[in-house]
């Protein structure tokens, strides 16, 4: 564990240096946290693709100002976030087309379906419908709260972490996260009490 | 506690950012209002439906190659040097000063030697802008805008390391050792015969609490004069033991042991526990047993997640003489976790709200009196949960 730590710390210290090679290698070891971080954002590969691309161009071209006690993923992150949110800030919004909208075929429609073998049907079906809905309710969350419930919940990022990635105080990210679990909780509600 | 406060509570609550007075007050709400239970219940769910939701995904086929090929391609070059972002702060007005007195200094030569005109006089003033800055380096300015999210970014600082609740240096006195062990759902466990006196406290507690569950099954002995080498030498051997319990809860079982020096030793721990749980003991049993042994029974329901129950087991074996040898030692800490139940006590008392929640408060203080006086030798502590996966 700590002969895979001193590595890492001397991969960064060597990409700091203008080591392109050692570059290559963060990207490799940190492209699956950064493209997963980039499609829970954005919603689409192909967004997920655009923005963590440019998460490692800025990482490559900022990595100077790295300081190199801190964790290169995290900044990583943050630069993911930021740059996610900025492009929100700037875009209007989009209407995005769904692969679970069903199949119009002349005037009747057929939903898109994909068997499923994993157990009890009654249980994959909540299970489903459970996670279109939270990830629906995720989606419409304004875009701070969602990157806060992202980063904690699935990402497992401390508050103070939350709140260095995002520019803002603990109490922020507490508020924001309260909030986020408010409007998943009712969305929850909602389908249990169907 | 109202509902609407313990609301405001939860989201806190399930991360264990909760101070501890309020985690005591929210878990007294609910374990008395089913509707806030059911809440708490839900955003447990929740979070680990969106575990399963947003799970990790692998980078397209060919993404790093694509990436150093855009880098390689883009005429832009890493910026070198590192400037913190407060040092930058610090040495921009300096930096605008030493221009300043440059432009005033050739002004002051030129004015010596020319006729200067009000509107070079006004010059100096409009050539101290503020140039794009970054890294020590003049950047184009088209690039500011743009790329404000990494250059604009104060150091990472990273939180400091979780304190581990089972370490102590107190080896020399009472020794207070804890090994915990995570038990995988289908590991077997070598359990160690228990010494005969051992037996007969296990004996009396089961006897005495046959309600709480606790079997011959979930209860490790360690014997702690000819175990304690061992177990530091275990300790050392477990890498990342402050991470014991997962966040998600899903666990089949946890079994803990723990072997320490005394009792209030043992009182820290579970409460270490009890704060990475997020519980309070619902039950608590301290019983001065025949045989001259002192048990103590902590019972706790978690409402609020998977878990349907976890019962912890706690005896202390003993010789009635070591106990009362060492009597009284109130420690620091210890006052002052009595002096703030006393304190919620009074204030609770004045409003009159929540009688359920003040005999509680009264009986764990009552509790923590008793441990405090006395001194044991060994603790178990088993943590079941009935988590099938």
């Amino acid at each position: 564990m700590e002969l895979l730590r001193q590595q890492a710390t001397h991969t960064v210290k060597a990409a700091i240096k203008g080591d392109t090679a050692s570059f290559e290698q963060l990207v490799q070891i940190h492209q699956n946290r950064v493209y997963s971080l980039s499609l829970r954002l954005t919603g689409t590969a192909h967004d997920a693709e655009d923005l963590a691309q440019e998460v490692f161009i800025k990482a490559y071209r900022f990595i100077g100002s790295f300081r190199e006690d801190a964790d290169f993923g995290t900044w990583l992150h943050r630069i993911a976030v930021n740059t996610w949110l900025n492009r929100k800030r700037k875009m209007t919004p989009v209407a995005a087309f769904s692969l679970d909208e069903p199949i119009g075929i002349d005037e009747a429609e057929v939903k898109r379906e994909v068997a499923d073998f994993s157990g009890d049907p009654e249980k994959v079906y909540f299970d489903n419908q459970m996670s279109e809905r939270l990830q629906r309710a995720v989606e419409s969350l304004p875009k701070e709260q969602k990157a806060v419930i992202l980063l904690r919940e699935v990402e497992d990022y401390s508050y103070e972490e939350i709140a260095q990635i995002m520019d803002c105080s603990v109490g922020t990210v507490r508020s924001r996260l309260s909030r986020a679990r408010d409007a998943l909780r009712k969305c929850y509600n909602g389908l249990t009490e169907i | 506690m109202d509902c609407k406060k313990a609301k405001q509570y939860m989201s806190d609550c399930i991360d264990f950012r909760l101070p501890k007075r309020a985690a005591i007050r929210l878990d007294a709400h609910i374990c008395g209002c089913s509707r806030c239970m059911h809440e708490m219940d839900i955003l447990h769910q929740t979070s680990l439906y969106l575990k399963a939701v947003y799970p990790e995904i692998t980078a397209p086929i060919g993404f790093s190659s694509r990436v150093m090929s855009e880098i390689s391609r883009s005429s832009r070059r890493p910026v070198p040097m590192a400037v913190p972002f407060k040092l930058k702060r610090l040495l921009m007005p300096v930096a605008v000063m030493a221009a300043s007195a440059i432009l005033i200094i050739g002004l002051y030569f030129e004015g010596a030697f020319m006729t200067v005109s009000p509107a070079i006089e006004e010059q100096p003033q409009a050539l101290i802008e503020e140039v794009p800055y970054q890294n020590g380096n003049v950047i184009d300015a088209h690039n500011v805008a743009e790329d404000n999210e990494t250059a604009l970014l104060p150091p990472l600082v990273l939180p400091e390391e979780v304190e581990t609740p089972h370490k102590s240096d107190d080896v020399a006195g009472n020794i207070a050792v804890v090994a915990i062990t995570p038990v995988a759902p289908d590991t077997p466990v070598l359990r160690e015969k228990p010494a005969d006196h051992s037996l007969a406290a296990v004996s009396n507690i089961q006897k005495g609490n046959g309600d709480t569950a606790i079997t011959d099954s979930s209860v490790d002995i360690i014997p702690l004069d000819e175990r304690i080498e061992t177990i530091k030498t275990d300790l050392t051997e477990i890498p990342d033991i402050s991470i014991f319990i997962p966040r998600t809860r899903i666990v089949n079982s946890v079994s803990v042991n723990v072997v320490v020096g005394r009792i209030d030793e043992a009182l820290k721990f579970l409460e270490r526990i009890e704060l990475v749980y997020g519980m309070v003991p619902d039950v608590t049993e301290t019983n001065l047993l025949g045989d001259g042994t002192i048990s103590m029974i902590r019972s706790y329901t978690i409402p609020r997640s998977f878990v349907n129950s976890i019962v912890v087991g706690m005896s202390s074996i003993g010789e009635i003489s070591e106990v009362k040898r060492s009597s009284i030692d109130i420690t620091a800490d210890y006052k002052e976790l009595l002096d703030a139940h006393i304190k919620l006590i009074r204030e609770l008392s004045a409003t009159g709200e929540g009688v359920s929640e003040l005999k509680d408060l009264i009986s764990h203080m009552v509790l923590l009196d008793n441990m405090a006086r006395h001194e044991v030798s060994n603790i178990i502590i088993t943590i079941e949960d009935n988590i099938d996966f």
